[in-house]
């Protein structure tokens, strides 16, 4: 008999846990995506970073030594 | 989903207590109707490896023993056993012949199997990762028995009663006999309709469950031979109509028994294996969620390495940065060499030529400084602009690892992200079959239990009916454990998701932590860069603003005293 309560007790939990959302599961999955986002983003900033540099350098270049000849 | 859920642990309740109540009183003497013999061989653990080396496959667990086959480098066999040191191998592709090898010759394929039973051969130290630095954990006594779950970088992952983490494979000693999961399913289905005599309506039900151990432990031979006559009628009609609203079979209103006792023996034989079906499913669940968590593992691992390396470029470019801030631009005076030259009205020719060849040395001085500076300043600009370059080209080499980095970060993401959803997909469809399964089990026992409480309150009068009911009693018991543990089984498949979810969800944090760091660094540095470039510009533009105006002024000085030196020579003519 004492099985026989364990068993609908078990199938009770395993109802319980049918209905229940897999929350840790859900979190992981995002955590995933915001990783796919943050690589995506630190590409994109990356990028930005070699722009601005290049610009600075073709600054540098046209502020030609003529324009300090006084 | 929920709804149907519910539905069925109504029904399955209203079953059970329904099914509880006996409706009549079984006769002693039934007649035997159809006998139908079910052999299933269950869950065969496989463990497999392939060789080390060349090496000897031996009749028996000994050097000395007869060499039967040769195993080439990298063969793969099955392992079937063990004795001491030695594994019982056979070839996977059958071929050659069956024999011993000497264990350190096989490495076992961890892959096939989520674990195997292992224990250490000294002290071990347990780590935190797979790695001789990291920090310890736990120390643990020789001979402590262990889960092994994986192999990393020549450390086992391991799990015992109260810790967890990872150890020295050369420390510990894998058990091949003790595997945990992956298991092989035959069935042998054997129908033998018996003499069909009576249509007497009582029942009987004897059961015979034999188990074998075969050579190889964990393997397991079940064979169960269930003999049944008919059924009580109420029950194997409420049985028959709700075992056919799950199957989605027809009922035929005012029809004989919808179920007769060969179709519920064929029910609780199709239980059996829709169980045994359910309880692979375990092994899906875990595989996906495995291989979602060494995804996971193997980017956080990449992107560590590849931010680390990231990081060193940063820092190359941060200090050059720093360095192209600090220098600065010297100031020269312009004004300071024109006062001191001298205009002074002069009383004589001669000093007045004395004075003018002065001033225009001191001029051709001042022409060759600032000729000077202008060199410098030359310099000093293409020195920045290489410096620059060497930024850029970090730059460069951070963008091309990002672009590495987020390409395999979207792959690794993306097989996380659907292994989970696979394993909760596959945890899903294993609820309605198992919901189902649950019930008509419960059915079924409820049946059972209907009898056997009606057999034993016949006790006085047919002692001998209520002895044949022990038998069926154990079988009950049996079928109980089973259920419980099918159902505890997927409990634990809920609870695998979910702790493998957690870590891999402190996995992705950690990761997107470092790629937080990576971001803020190139920030750090490109605002580095403007910041100099603007303060350049500023020193630049005051530098030529002051040097004009010293010109101007110096200018309109020389004006002046050069006309106050004309009009006195002037005189002096």
């Amino acid at each position: 008999m004492k099985k026989f309560k364990l068993l609908i007790l078990c199938f009770a939990a395993m109802l319980l846990i049918a209905s229940c959302s897999f929350k840790n599961a859900e979190t992981a999955q995002n955590s995933m995506r915001e990783v796919n986002h943050s690589a995506e983003d630190l590409r994109e900033d990356s990028e930005a970073s070699k722009k601005t540099s290049e610009e600075l350098k073709k600054h540098e270049q046209s502020e030609s030594v003529e324009t300090h000849k006084w | 989903m929920r709804l149907r859920l519910l539905c069925c642990l109504l029904i399955s309740a209203s079953l059970l207590f329904s099914g509880c109540i006996p409706t009549k009183k079984p006769s002693p003497h039934d007649s035997v109707q159809p006998q139908v013999q079910t052999q299933s061989v269950i869950i065969a653990p496989i463990v497999t490896g392939a060789s080390v080396f060349k090496s000897n496959v031996r009749a028996q667990a000994s050097s000395k023993s007869k060499i039967v086959d040769v195993l080439q480098k990298g063969s793969q066999v099955e392992i079937i056993g063990k004795h001491k040191n030695w594994y019982q191998v056979r070839r996977t592709d059958n071929k050659g012949s069956s024999g011993y090898v000497f264990h350190k010759l096989i490495h076992l394929d961890f892959e096939n199997y989520l674990g195997t039973k292992g224990r250490n051969k000294d002290f071990v130290s347990i780590h935190n990762a797979p790695s001789a630095t990291s920090a310890t954990v736990l120390k643990i006594k020789p001979s402590t028995t262990f889960d092994i779950l994986g192999v990393e970088s020549n450390f086992y992952k391991i799990k015992g009663d109260h810790f967890e983490g990872y150890v020295i494979a050369d420390l510990c000693v894998a058990d091949p006999s003790s595997p945990i999961a992956k298991t092989k399913i035959v069935n042998v289905k054997d129908c033998t309709p018996v003499n069909k005599t009576s249509s007497l309506k009582s029942s009987t039900t004897t059961a015979k469950t034999t188990t074998k151990s075969s050579y190889y432990k964990p393997s397991k031979k079940k064979v169960t031979t269930t003999k049944k006559h008919s059924g009580s009628d109420s029950a194997l009609n409420l049985f028959g109509a709700f075992a056919s609203a799950f199957t989605g079979g027809s009922i035929k209103k005012g029809a004989a028994p919808a179920q007769n006792s060969d179709d519920a023996l064929k029910e609780i034989i199709g239980s059996i294996n829709t169980s045994k079906e359910l309880a692979k499913t375990t092994i899906a669940i875990r595989e996906q969620m495995l291989t979602s968590l060494n995804e996971t593992r193997a980017l956080q691992s990449l992107i560590g390495k590849t931010v680390s390396a990231m990081n060193q470029n940063f820092k190359t470019a941060s200090d050059t940065a720093r360095g192209i801030s600090s220098t600065g631009m010297k100031k020269i005076s312009i004004k300071a060499f024109i006062n001191d030259l001298s205009y002074e009205p002069t009383t004589s020719i001669e000093s007045a030529s004395v004075k003018i060849a002065e001033n225009g040395r001191m001029l051709k001085n001042l022409a060759t400084q600032i000729k000077t500076e202008a060199d410098s300043f030359s310099k000093l600009n293409a020195n920045q602009i290489q410096n620059m370059d060497s930024i850029i080209r970090d730059f460069s080499n951070n963008i091309h690892a990002s672009n590495a980095m987020y390409d395999f970060s979207i792959n690794k993401s993306n097989k996380v992200i659907l292994g989970i959803d696979r394993a909760i997909m596959a945890f899903e469809e294993k609820a309605g079959p198992l919901t189902v399964e649950a019930s008509k089990q419960l059915g079924i026992l409820a049946i059972s239990a209907s009898q056997l409480v009606a057999q034993l309150s016949n006790v006085q009068s047919n002692p001998f009916a209520a002895l044949s009911a022990i038998p069926r009693i154990m079988e009950i018991q049996e079928q109980v454990t089973d259920l419980t543990s099918l159902l505890s089984d997927f409990n634990e498949d809920y609870e695998y998701i979910e702790k493998n979810s957690s870590i891999i969800s402190k996995q992705g944090m950690d990761i997107n932590s470092i790629l937080m760091t990576a971001r803020r660094k190139n920030t750090q540095v490109t605002t580095m860069l403007e910041s100099y470039y603007a303060k350049k510009l500023k020193l630049s533009e005051r530098l030529q603003n002051t040097y004009a105006k010293q010109a101007e002024e110096g200018f309109k000085v020389i004006e002046k005293k050069a006309e106050s030196v004309a009009l006195a020579e002037d005189a002096l003519d």
